[in-house]
């Protein structure tokens, strides 16, 4: 459905903000993409979506059902977007216009992208909210923003982004600052997008295990490690995947990797990134690993080299 | 006893409802309390009370026994601080980061040298390149490392930490909780720990309580279990 290949970008002059992205999501998928804040997670969403700013400077190619994306004019993205490609953003509120009720909102883009009277509209909007597990989505209707809490903000989010009945469903951090039993509510409506494909960036491990069946780690702008989600989350392979779960707090909360370093140098940046911090570090981590397949995953270490 | 909260209650506005009420507790050296809870059940409330930010609207606050009264000054004013939630708002962004770290120094007349700042930081993480730079330019992690050092440069005896890594990815998670082990360890400070991950309070905290509906239920210590 969705392929992205060798896909780097830049802001200006500065370096790559995604290095070499190459992945498939088949339709069904649900991949979740991992990793710390500043990542390049975000960016490579907003690249699907023809979001990034005129400063980013954008390489390869993203192919949504065999259709190039990247070149792609501002009038057929339009028609994309929301159609196509549904876009969930962080569940904060931020993604909601606080002037307008959720009804008035959600309508807006049924209406958009369907032949529809604004009663009508109003009806599916209703509908769509209690598929979401909302009670009472007619009065939800004529509710704004600021009256509802933040889990419930980030279900009509994920019904306003799928209104238009897109099939690919990209999510951004979507349990971010959310309490534990906002993020139940918010996996229960992940899992009721059904057969609807999702590419979600996230920074919460136990929410990615619970709704991904694939998994992406990104580190310093770069794939580190593809596999399916059982496998990564039983035995993660990359030392920085290791000491992503190893510091879960269910896992002991081990600091295991050392502090980023604040820049690095010529050599520094030829080296593997994660060398300065990885405990597994040797000589020959001193040059770039490629990305290297170990059985059906894939892991850039050299450790999996021999 | 450290700090001993007795009977604490806040309202915002004089007729409003109580966001708190009759909180009562008490955090010995080296112990951390986790208060628990949903997302407006008042937690943040009584860490601000705590922290000299707002006043409660009844009951009393006793550090090393002495009452304390809004605003902190003096003794508890150095005594308890404060780490947030958000550290990209704990610090100026028009300032650089060497410019807010430079204002604990002026406000208690610390000695100040540049070198002996960034020998400090060492062990958190932070170099002297990181100190030229704005507030946006360092990660959420760093910032929030930051935010410790420049809490514990006028070595407090209090912490209130106001959901400090809710924000932070898992590897930055852990790093901030070891460092505040380390620094609890050695100098037997007492911990606030204000949180709505009932796992984290679980392995980071001595004992816990669940705040509800503005109410305290009883602590539940993790040595009887």
């Amino acid at each position: 459905m969705l392929e992205i290949e060798e896909v780097s970008i830049h802001f200006g002059n500065n370096p790559e903000v995604v290095s070499d992205a190459t992945f498939t999501v088949n339709g069904g998928d649900r991949l979740a993409v991992i990793g710390e804040t500043g990542s390049g997670k975000s960016v490579l969403l907003l690249a699907v979506l023809g979001l990034l700013p005129a400063s980013a400077r954008i390489t390869g190619s993203i192919q949504l059902n065999g259709r190039e994306l990247l070149g792609c004019r501002e009038r057929e993205l339009n028609q994309i977007r929301g159609k196509e490609i549904a876009y969930i953003p962080q569940g904060s509120g931020n993604g909601l216009n606080p002037l307008y009720t959720v009804g008035h909102q959600l309508c807006e883009t049924i209406q958009k992208h369907r032949h529809c009277t604004r009663k009508e509209a109003l009806l599916q909007a209703a509908a769509l909210l209690e598929s979401f597990g909302l009670e009472h989505g007619e009065s939800l209707c004529r509710s704004y923003p600021f009256q509802l809490s933040g889990g419930m903000r980030q279900r009509v989010l994920i019904a306003m982004g799928i209104a238009a009945g897109a099939e690919l469903v990209l999510a951004d951090e979507p349990t971010k600052g959310l309490d534990r039993r906002r993020i139940t509510l918010v996996e229960d409506a992940f899992h009721r997008l059904g057969e609807r494909t999702l590419l979600c960036v996230t920074h919460d491990l136990r929410f990615a295990k619970d709704i991904s069946s694939r998994v992406i780690v990104m580190y310093a702008s770069q794939q580190i490690e593809c596999g399916d989600s059982r496998s990564f989350f039983e035995e993660p392979l990359h030392p920085y995947s290791r000491a992503m779960l190893a510091a879960l707090p269910e896992h002991g909360l081990h600091a295991t990797m050392g502090f980023a370093p604040p820049r690095r140098d010529k050599d520094a940046r030829r080296a593997c990134r994660v060398y300065e911090r990885c405990p597994w570090r040797s000589e020959r981590c001193r040059k770039a690993p490629p990305l290297l397949a170990v059985g059906e995953r894939k892991v850039r270490c050299w450790k999996y080299a021999d | 006893m450290l700090i001993e909260v007795q009977g604490m209650s806040k309202r915002y506005r004089p007729r409003g409802p109580l966001v708190v009420e009759e909180i009562s507790f008490a955090i010995d050296q080296g112990e951390t309390l986790a208060i628990f809870g949903d997302s407006g059940s008042g937690k943040s409330t009584i860490g601000q009370i705590l922290a000299g930010i707002y006043p409660a609207t009844a009951g009393e606050i006793r550090l090393d026994g002495q009452k304390i009264s809004y605003p902190l000054r003096g003794h508890a004013r150095r005594q308890i601080q404060i780490l947030f939630q958000h550290p990209e708002v704990a610090f100026n962004p028009r300032l650089r980061l060497i410019d807010s770290m430079r204002e604990p120094y002026r406000l208690f007349r610390l000695p100040y040298t540049r070198q002996g700042l960034c020998d400090y930081l060492e062990r958190y993480g932070i170099y002297e390149e990181h100190l030229e730079r704005f507030p946006a330019e360092l990660s959420g992690g760093e910032l929030q490392r930051l935010a410790l050092a420049r809490a514990m440069l006028i070595e407090p005896s209090f912490l209130v930490l106001d959901e400090p890594t809710s924000m932070l990815d898992v590897i930055s998670q852990a790093q901030i909780i070891h460092l505040l082990r380390e620094i609890q360890q050695e100098r037997q400070m007492g911990y606030l720990f204000i949180s709505h991950d009932r796992v984290l309070c679980e392995r980071f905290c001595t004992s816990i309580c669940l705040l509800k509906g503005g109410r305290l239920e009883d602590p539940w210590r993790k040595s009887d279990a």
